[in-house]
């Protein structure tokens, strides 16, 4: 009975064809509301996707990534405001320059050991959300930095721009698979493992951290890139710490030890801000509470939770 | 000084084949020498023990020659090359693998993918990001748990293993980075009588059959006496004894040690 049971990444797959049919067809099976919706959802599970590289995968926490978010925000909507270059000219540059700052950040927090990491990265992330709000002629401080009328006409329906997000998103999101499932991917398991193990198989560990610190930075920036054409403007807040937090809950909530859990994490957090939205201005309140219950009863998060139940063939020890 | 109590014409031909020099290697922690001078030769194909009573140094020895831990003074050569001073994944690289005494795995990992990692390594593949890991070095990590009996856990997870499994995964995985010499920190140290028998019984044929060369540390006497075939005693940090099984037994020094007194055996 055991050898007719699907594997686990069958299961996925087939949860992953449906979902991509649901995504697809939601321009003509939904309103603007909904799909103004969707477009946050796709950028929100991405970002948190794209993080769980370095969370899930590594075992790190990172409080920067906000500044990464914000640094692709801040590029996109500069170089809309100060430039006349094409379109896809100038979104090109935004993940590359948070890639960069996730490079000096990394280069300079990796070497102080886990127990700082979390603390320096918060510093640095603050550090960049701060120049932002003082470096008021070029980032145009608390009112943020507009990006007018760039976007192409294609974008400007809420239906073009919902296909060239979930376009993006899906390429980056099977990017970021590719990684997960190569030989990287498996050594940064081992690292968030038994990160000292590693080093006495001749493994760089801090090279291998910092790549990774890199490539979860560099679509970090993307997914800012993203919500600022969305947003029309890049705002102070994309690169708030509490920008940092929001990849760290929907990993929370969804589950660090599934790929698609950060991403279903993302979809509860912000379906959740919508519905209670309705009934109180305190929704971060509630969310607090459900990530707080899901912590101490879920710990593998709620995909986690629910992989674990599935009919499928399992190792021993799962 | 070195330690290898063998005759000088033999000395000069094992001198030439020997892959592992410590020389005089010392190492404080504050007030305490963990390591007081410490000198001895390995060669090729040697499976030598050390052993001492608790707190000896054996660990804090294994710590510096696999690079853990720096000296405050001494030189230790890996096949005639300098490698004090060198972090420890270049030591690992040159063919140093090391076991500890507290197996270190990986816990959510199987077994299969544990020793996939430790291939990676080996062959540099380890950076690659795009190429599919599922099935790569499949038939060297299936080899290789043939080799070491663990064949019918390749898919479990390594925290599910028995602990005498996973000192053998542990073992395993210095062996795959394509050591030459391993440095085992008590083997056999909380296994059954059954696991103790098969992971002794692995050592040497990794020895006598592979040509591997090896030095471990253990408390089980009985374990030492049955497949050593050198001893470095040490107590207080200093190496107070290096001789074959059958000298080590009547060393009196050694018997002062352990026993805390003198006996006619």
């Amino acid at each position: 009975m055991h050898t007719l049971l699907p594997t686990r990444s069958h299961l996925g797959l087939l949860v992953g064809v449906a979902m991509l049919i649901l995504l697809t067809t939601l321009p003509f099976i939904s309103n603007e509301m909904w799909l103004t919706i969707g477009i946050r959802l796709l950028i929100a599970a991405f970002f948190a996707t794209g993080y769980n590289l370095c969370f899930g995968y590594m075992g790190t926490l990172s409080l920067a990534h906000g500044a990464f978010f914000g640094v692709g925000a801040y590029t996109v909507a500069f170089l809309c405001a100060k430039t006349s270059w094409p379109f896809f000219v100038v979104l090109a540059p935004a993940p590359v320059a948070a890639a960069g700052f996730a490079l000096i950040v990394g280069y300079f927090s990796f070497r102080l050991g886990s127990l700082f990491f979390a603390l320096l990265t918060l510093a640095f992330g603050q550090l960049f959300w701060i120049l932002i709000w003082k470096a008021y002629n070029i980032t145009g401080g608390e009112y943020g930095l507009l990006i007018g009328e760039y976007i192409p006409d294609a974008l400007k329906s809420s239906t073009g721009l919902y296909y060239f997000v979930l376009t993006a998103v899906i390429i980056s999101i099977f990017i970021i698979r590719k990684i997960v499932d190569s030989p990287f991917g498996r050594t940064l398991l081992a690292i968030r493992e038994n990160e000292e193990r590693v080093e006495f198989l001749g493994v760089n560990v801090k090279r291998c951290q910092l790549i990774a610190f890199v490539i979860s930075g560099f679509f970090s920036g993307l997914a800012g890139a993203l919500l600022t054409i969305f947003s029309l403007a890049a705002f102070p807040d994309y690169a708030h710490w509490i920008k940092s937090v929001e990849p760290v809950m929907a990993c929370l909530l969804g589950g660090i030890h599934v790929f698609v859990g950060p991403a279903i994490g993302a979809a509860i957090m912000l379906l959740l801000e919508h519905l209670v939205l309705n009934v109180t201005v305190h929704w971060q309140l509630v969310l607090g509470g459900i990530v707080l219950l899901v912590i101490f009863f879920l710990p593998d998060g709620v995909v986690g939770f629910l992989a674990e139940r599935l009919p499928v063939k399992k190792k021993l020890g799962q | 000084m070195d330690w290898s109590g063998r005759s000088n014409s033999s000395q000069k031909k094992r001198d030439e084949q020997s892959i592992l020099q410590i020389i005089g290697l010392c190492k404080s922690f504050g007030e305490v020498q963990a390591a007081d001078e410490v000198g001895f030769t390995i060669h090729a194909g040697d499976l030598t023990a050390i052993i001492g009573p608790n707190g000896a140094g054996k660990t804090t020895l294994f710590n510096l020659i696999t690079g853990y831990l720096q000296p405050n003074s001494g030189r230790v050569l890996f096949e005639g090359m300098e490698i004090t001073g060198l972090p420890v994944r270049d030591i690992c690289r040159r063919g140093i693998g090391r076991s500890f005494q507290v197996a270190e795995v990986f816990p959510r990992l199987s077994v299969f993918d544990s020793l996939q990692v430790a291939l990676l390594s080996k062959h540099k593949r380890h950076l690659n990001l795009f190429a599919g890991v599922k099935d790569l070095f499949r038939e060297e990590v299936l080899s290789l748990l043939e080799m070491m009996g663990l064949s019918q856990n390749a898919h479990n997870l390594c925290a599910a293993l028995a602990r005498g499994d996973q000192k053998k995964l542990d073992i395993t995985m210095a062996l795959a980075i394509g050591s030459r010499i391993l440095i085992l920190d008590e083997p056999v140290a909380g296994s059954s009588p059954e696991e103790t028998l098969q992971i002794t019984s692995l050592l040497s044929k990794l020895v006598n059959q592979f040509g591997m060369t090896i030095v471990f540390s253990e408390h089980d006497l009985d374990v030492v006496f049955g497949i050593a075939t050198t001893i470095i005693v040490m107590h207080e940090g200093r190496i107070i004894a290096c001789d074959t099984p059958q000298e080590i037994r009547k060393n009196r020094k050694v018997q002062k040690v352990y026993l805390g007194e003198f006996t006619d055996a």
